[in-house]
């Protein structure tokens, strides 16, 4: 039997029971619809993280406080780096005015904090940055100004909010100008500003930034810093500029040998790195959870080519009769069931990505983040072979169990 | 030249302890262009025994020659090849393939024949155009008459131009108008030269074919040539 009999021949027997055929694949199109838009998402967040990162600079380094643990692979980022106190405003200091390859070295401390406006109240991230922020970071000043270097020095309290706190808080109402608290401290508001980058799916203009000391001193009474970020002339310089940084800072932490250092380095390649290395993990897991279903779909598929197989028992009879071989019945069935997984397959394709692409747009829309749709050309790939595969799989008992009767059984069969 | 020689063909099923002989040492052989019927009642073995000349079945023991050769060590496949290139069936039932067009439940057995498209249809319009259903290739069964239905039977029984047909009660489910038709085909499918074996447990219909064998118990009862045959057309006797 040619190829396209056997397609012909698996389309008309599906397309007789059209509801069932239906049904039989329901399974498949879940399945692969989950994985499909587990894979999108799960690429399209990856993609976000890494523009995120990329929007930092690429020539941006960041100092977090306490040594690499002694492990494999990437620093990772944690919360308990926050309460280290191993790096001080006086280390960033240090980096600033040291050798040729550092061109920037900036503190920067950060905290919740509640902000309160006549009888609003937010809480609301609190930054303490240095005066020229927005020259580091290349956010836009909407209203008002940024503090200079007079106010950082002299401890003024001032403050500029994000445009988030700005909606939150003073609506249509002037912002500049204002006296808000935070903690319970009155400072003055000279400006908004839009802040770009920050983690994905947190709004970075919750944020409420003041000068670096201010933040540091009078907020949150603490004599560290959450971290030093610091600039290289050039994208080239980034690593010997680094180098400088390191040496600088175990020669003020008197540290001889590199693995007792408290400090890490966190550079652009290697936070990129250690996303998608999170992100993979996660996607490959919530993946494998939707991919499940894709085996209770081939069971379904089963079930209903035993059923199509007793129904079909004469008509089995008859092909043999009039000269279908046994390996002829094995691949009509064969056949059938892998036209109804793949058919499956595509519909789970198709919806999947117009899932995913959906849920990009909600994505976009709610969390105001710049969503990028991708189509997973692999997740595609692998939903036509996969449900293939399921079809081929959960297909061959049934089709076996056809093609093994005798051909006087099957005729006589009632 | 004999196109089927059996001797000594032997039938037993076993079930719950209990031997059954549905075929208890038959012998005998069927030249080329014979009409024969193998005629007995219910249940004396004429179905087993056709199942058996048509390789759908294997005896217990006995030897069977096909076209001049023993079938007993031909493999599943090449029994399958043999019924495809050189045997013809129809049932009592039809066993037409429901939502599938007259045309393509005739092209069935062409499927397995690896044909070429063009010769593959051809061959179904002559096959269609012998039992005058070429009118209807793309009507589905449901749509025939039971006599129609079995037309389109012995079409898609001819369509690979078989040595043999074998035809089990063939009008057993049809009016005595529509069996006529269908008797009168067989008749002229002989004349030009096809040899039939056909099953029945009528006597009309058996008289019909050129030579009776009767079977009984599983045992051929007699065997002898028809002296006043049935000419089915217009239901005539000659």
């Amino acid at each position: 039997m040619k190829v396209d009999d056997y397609l012909k021949t698996a389309v008309t027997a599906l397309l007789s029971n059209k509801m069932r055929s239906f049904l039989a694949i329901l399974g498949i199109v879940i399945g692969i619809t989950a994985v499909i838009v587990m894979l999108s998402l799960g690429q399209g967040v990856q993609r976000l993280i890494l523009s995120e990162i990329e929007s930092l600079g690429s020539n941006t380094v960041f100092i977090l406080p306490g040594g690499p643990k002694q492990e494999q692979g990437p620093p990772k980022f944690s919360l308990e780096m926050l309460e280290l106190k191993t790096l001080k405003y006086e280390d960033a200091l240090a980096l600033e005015r040291s050798g040729p390859y550092i061109m920037r070295s900036a503190p920067a401390v950060g905290s919740t904090a509640s902000l309160t406006f006549q009888n609003k109240k937010r809480s609301v991230e609190l930054d303490g940055v240095p005066a020229d922020y927005v020259e580091i970071s290349g956010d836009k000043i909407l209203e008002g100004r940024f503090f200079n270097e007079e106010e950082e020095k002299s401890l003024t309290k001032v403050a500029v909010i994000g445009t988030t706190v700005r909606e939150k808080i003073f609506g249509e109402s002037d912002a500049v100008g204002q006296t808000i608290k935070i903690n319970k401290i009155p400072f003055q508001v000279i400006g908004v500003v839009e802040i770009g980058g920050g983690m994905p799916f947190a709004d970075p203009n919750d944020a409420v930034l003041t000068p670096f000391l201010v933040a540091q001193k009078e907020i949150l009474g603490i004599d560290h810093v959450n971290t030093i970020i610091i600039k290289s002339e050039t994208v080239e310089t980034l690593d010997l500029a680094i180098d400088e940084a390191k040496k600088i800072l175990r020669q003020r932490h008197n540290i001889i040998n590199p693995k007792d250092d408290d400090f890490s380095i966190l550079d652009p390649k290697t936070m990129a790195a250690s996303f998608s290395f999170i992100s993979t993990i996660l996607t490959i897991f919530l993946s494998s959870i939707a991919a499940i279903s894709l085996i209770v779909g081939g069971i379904g598929i089963m079930n209903i080519m035993l059923v199509s197989v007793a129904e079909r028992m004469r008509e089995i009879g008859l092909r043999r009769a009039v000269g279908a071989t046994r390996k002829d019945i094995l691949f009509q069935f064969l056949f059938e069931s892998i036209v109804l997984t793949v058919l499956g397959g595509i519909i789970g394709i198709i919806l999947g990505l117009s899932l995913s692409f959906l849920s990009g747009i909600i994505i976009a829309k709610f969390l105001k983040v710049n969503w990028i749709f991708t189509i997973p050309i692999l997740a595609i790939a692998l939903g036509f072979f996969v449900s293939g595969f399921i079809g081929l799989v959960f297909g061959l008992y049934p089709a076996r169990r056809a093609s093994n009767l005798s051909p006087i059984e099957a005729l006589k069969y009632e | 030249m004999k196109i089927i020689e059996v001797e000594n063909l032997r039938k037993e099923y076993e079930g719950e302890g209990i031997i059954t002989k549905a075929l208890d040492g038959v012998s005998f052989s069927i030249d080329e262009g014979e009409f024969v019927a193998i005629m007995g009642p219910s249940g004396s073995g004429k179905s087993t025994l056709l199942h058996n000349l048509a390789l759908l079945d294997k005896p217990t023991s006995g030897t069977y020659k096909f076209d001049g050769k023993p079938v007993e060590n031909l493999t599943d496949e090449e029994k399958a090849r043999l019924r495809n290139k050189k045997m013809g069936f129809i049932f009592q039932s039809y066993n037409l393939l429901p939502r599938t067009t007259v045309f393509d439940n005739v092209k069935l057995p062409l499927l397995y024949a690896g044909l070429k498209e063009e010769n593959e249809n051809d061959l179904v319009r002559e096959s269609l155009r012998a039992v005058g259903l070429e009118n209807k290739i793309f009507n589905y069964p449901s749509q025939l008459s039971g006599g129609e239905q079995q037309r389109a039977a012995i079409a898609r029984a001819l369509v690979n131009r078989p040595l043999i047909i074998f035809a089990d009660e063939p009008t057993g489910n049809l009016d005595s108008k529509s069996g006529q038709k269908i008797l009168e085909i067989f008749q002229d499918l002989n004349e030009k030269g096809h040899t039939i074996i056909l099953i029945t447990h009528e006597k009309y219909t058996a008289e019909t074919s050129q030579r009776i064998i009767l079977i009984k118990d599983g045992k051929v009862e007699s065997d002898a040539k028809v002296v006043n045959r049935v000419i089915a057309k217009n239901g005539l006797i000659k």
